[in-house]
Order: C-alpha cells, then structure tokens, then sequence
C-alpha cells in the first residue's frame, strides 16, 4: 500500500493534468471570443511563440499579445480554433509539455474568405503560485488551405456573434 | 487504523482507475497524431500483435497488427493524400485491472491532391484496449460512420493549400 | 481525488448526449436531462421547459433526413457544491439536410447546470450563444456526394 505522500502526489499529478487542459481550452475560448484580456493570464511573463513552422517567433507577453491583437482584433475575421489530443508530460512538480493537434476554420467576411488549418501543437507549461501558464507554444501545420466564399453562390452566414460589433478591440 | 487504511485503499483504487483512462486517452490521442504524421513505426506501437480492426461498419475488417498496419499504411502512406482525423467524446470504461473499452466521435478531414478532392465524415468509434506490461494497448478498434462525402476541389476554383506537412512527391 | 471523478462523470454525460443526439437515440438522450430541464439554444432562440417538450423539439429537429455531427470540446467544469455543478463547452456543429439538400456549419459556445440526483449527473440547463453559423445549397458543388450514412436513404 502507498504511503499518504506517494498517493498525495500522484493525486496532484491528476489534478494537474486536468488544471493545464482547462489553461489551453480558456485559451481557446478567449481567442475565438476576443476576449484579449483575459487571453494574457494565460501566458507566463517570458512567454515565447513560434507559430506557423517557425515564421512568428515571438519573446515576451508584450510582444506576443500585440501579435494576437493585430490578427485576431478585426471582428471580420472570427471563425474557430480547437485543440483535441492532449499528451501532457510532466517535466517537474512545476513543469509539462503538451501536444495537441488543432482544427481551425476561419472566415473573413470582408475579404470573402475562408481558411482551414490542421496542426499540431506543442507547448511549455509552468506553475507559478499554484496556477499553470503557458510558458512556451507553436504550431506546425497539417495543411492550411484557403478558398473564396463566392466559389460557393448560396453559402450565408446565419449567425455572427461579431456582426453588430464596430468599435475596434 | 483499519478506518485509515480502507480509506487510502480506496483512495488508491481511485486514484489508479483515473490514471488508466488518462493514459488510455493519451494513447488514442498517439494513435491520431501517429496517422496523421504518416510515422507508421510508433503508430504500430499502439496496437498488440493480435489486434483487430473493423472500420466502415465492418467494411474493412482485419486481424493482426501486420495487416492493420500494412492497410492503413496502403491508403495513407503516400504524401499525395493529406490526413486529419480527430477523436472526440472519450467515454473510458475501466473493465478490470487489465482490460478497458472506449467509446470516441470521430471527425475526419483527407485532401487526396492527385484525384483532387476532399472526402469528410463523422463516426462513431467502439475500441478495447488491454494493459500490457504496464502499458494501454489497442486490442480492438472499429467505427461505423454517421456519414461521409466527397466533392471535386476544382469545383471551388480559388481552394489552395498554401501550407502542407508532406510535399507532394516528384511527378 | 472525489472532484476529478465528478468532472470526468459529468464530461462522460455531455459526450453521451452528443452521441445520443446524432445517433438519433431519444431514449437515451432524455436520460441525460432531469425531468424539469430547461433549455435556450442559440441564445434563446429554442427554449423550452421541461424534458418532453425538449425531446420533442429535438427529436423533430432531428428525423432521418437530417445527418448530424455534434462534437463538444474544451470543457472547463467547475463544481459548485457537492450535487451542483457548471460547465463551458465548445461545439462545432455540421448538419446536411438532405430534403432541403443544404449544409449547415457552426460554432457555438455552451453554457450548462448539472445536478447529481440518487448518483447521477443530468442536465439541468442547456443552451449555447452561436459565434456563427454559415448554410450553403449542396447544389452549388455539383459532385458533392454523400458516400456513406448511418441511416439510410430517407422516406420520400
């Protein structure tokens, strides 16, 4: 039988697990939300991105957050960002990698465009004051493919919880 | 004493069932990224050598990792098709120290670049996985599809993959 | 120890009400519900009250000639108390209606109430605000065909 502290730490570890899917699906949420704010208290300081293969490398919450804003502010350009597969690997008590392969289908309703991305992820995590933050993350891409709106007559957007948004973010 | 003990017992119990279903989650998860990265060596991995397979409602049907294997390398082992097959909804039931079954919503996405088109669908995935040495393994996986289509690319004139993971091979 | 099997059951109750839902299962769907749930889908949209009056909503919404896929992702679940609980998902949403011959793609965040009743988690409140929803005619991309369904061709 365990003893109390062996049990106690691989109870932890569960726990952790859990708590660093919920800090990539509120990253998720506040991407595809806008919520930019709160998308920040997700990265650690010195957070550093390496988006697209490599081509956005970026240092700092500074740096990283005036990325974001620049592409995702315009409430023309929404659509969705979703991270499946979890493979969380403890480095430390206070340290994980994770792998997530993502789906992303975006629309640009005033280019009249359409983007669908599959990649996969890989992140850097680490707790700071019993919270887990995104210390490092980038993607490498599946594909990305992009395709005009009008190559399909009949295609409307229903709904569009951007559509009445003007003020930009 | 004997309270205490019960309780961490149990609390073990319960401890070692979660981490089961997370670990039979993450070798799921290995399976799809494995499929999708086209790295046949590590996805072989996932499967015992008895293993079983049933995809399309029995459609395609194999016994033996080789010949699970030596399909799934046959429709996806060439870089003119492009690949993303997502597993959702894990619903993990932990049948004995040893044995578990699973239940994933599948949705999956193959751009084939030389006939030109996207094929897509759902399924449901029904799987049974067996601990090996310490380590999940699949035993059994099968799907039945809640649907599927194809349309020809050249029908939307502007579609273009600016970014691919595999280059299409010379001509 | 106890909150992380919680969370996982309540997780298992949402991916069981997908499948059920696309399945076509409505047995097993309103069995995921209490009896007094209430609903507001696309930000009020469809709401009712009661778990009859929601299947049927969703049983008619759903007949044969409707091939749906329902995926939720990205829970954050958080218990409220020892039978209480909430829950934030992500649905991605496609659904080719095959009389209207249309396809309808979406996007919506979930906002839902559990509560525990005799061991069990239900769905007390469902509903979701859409990010968006696009529809296009399936006539317009003439090869588009449907290579498999899990229903069969429906009734004329």
């Amino acid at each position: 039988m365990a003893n109390l502290e062996e049990l106690d730490a691989r109870i932890g570890r569960l726990e952790d697990i859990e708590a660093i899917k919920r800090l990539k699906y509120k990253y998720f949420r506040c991407l595809d939300t806008k919520a930019l704010d709160e998308l920040a208290e997700c990265f650690t300081e010195d957070v550093a991105t390496s988006y697209s293969e490599g081509h956005y490398t970026l240092q700092g919450i500074y740096a990283v957050m005036k990325f974001i804003k620049r592409g995702m502010a315009r409430y023309e350009f929404f659509g969705v960002h979703q991270g499946h597969h979890p493979e969380i690997e403890f480095t430390s008590d206070i340290a994980a990698t994770g792998i997530w392969e993502m789906l992303a289908y975006m629309i640009d309703t005033k280019e009249d465009k359409c983007m669908l991305i599959g990649a996969f992820y890989h992140d850097e995590y680490v707790k700071v004051n019993g919270e887990w933050k995104i210390k490092s993350t980038g993607y490498n891409r599946i594909f990305e493919e992009n395709w005009q709106r009008g190559d399909v007559p009949s295609l409307e957007l229903k709904a569009n919880r951007f559509a009445s948004l003007t003020e930009p973010l | 004493m004997a309270d205490v003990e019960s309780r961490i017992k149990r609390l073990e119990e319960l401890e070692a069932r979660r981490a089961d279903i997370e670990a039979i989650k993450a070798l799921k998860h290995r399976y799809f990224r494995y499929v999708d990265c086209k790295q046949w060596d590590e996805l072989a991995e996932c499967f015992t050598g008895d293993a079983r397979s049933s995809y399309s409602g029995g459609k395609h049907s194999f016994e033996g990792r080789d010949a699970i294997m030596a399909f799934l390398k046959d429709g996806l082992g060439t870089n003119t098709r492009i690949s993303m097959h997502q597993g959702h909804h894990p619903e993990i039931e932990i049948t004995g120290d040893t044995t578990a079954t699973g239940v994933w919503a599948l949705q999956d996405v193959v751009i084939d670049r030389q006939f030109n088109v996207t094929i897509r669908g759902a399924a449901i995935y029904r799987d049974e996985y067996v601990k090996v040495d310490g380590e999940w393994k699949i035993k059994f996986t099968g799907y039945e599809r809640l649907y599927e289509e194809m349309w020809n690319r050249a029908e939307s004139q502007s579609l273009t993959i600016t970014q691919s993971m595999f280059a299409m091979p010379e001509a | 120890m106890a909150d992380l099997a919680e969370i996982e059951a309540i997780k298992r109750l949402k991916y069981k009400y997908f499948r059920c839902l696309d399945c076509k299962q409505w047995d097993d769907l309103g069995q995921c519900f209490t009896e007094d749930a209430v609903t507001s889908y696309s930000g009020g949209k469809y709401a009712f009250e009661g778990r009859d009056t929601i299947m049927g909503f969703l049983a008619k919404g759903l007949g044969t000639h409707m091939i749906s896929m329902h995926h939720g992702h990205h829970p954050e679940i958080e218990l409220t108390g020892e039978t209480t609980a909430t829950g934030i998902w992500a649905l991605q949403d496609y659904v080719i209606d095959l009389k209207h011959n249309t396809t309808l793609m979406g996007a919506a965040f979930y906002r839902d109430e559990y509560v525990k009743i005799n061991g069990e988690w239900k769905i007390k409140y469902t509903g979701y605000e859409r990010t968006f929803e696009e529809i296009s005619s399936r006539a317009d991309t003439p090869s588009l065909k449907l290579l498999q369904q899990m229903f069969g061709k429906p009734e004329e």
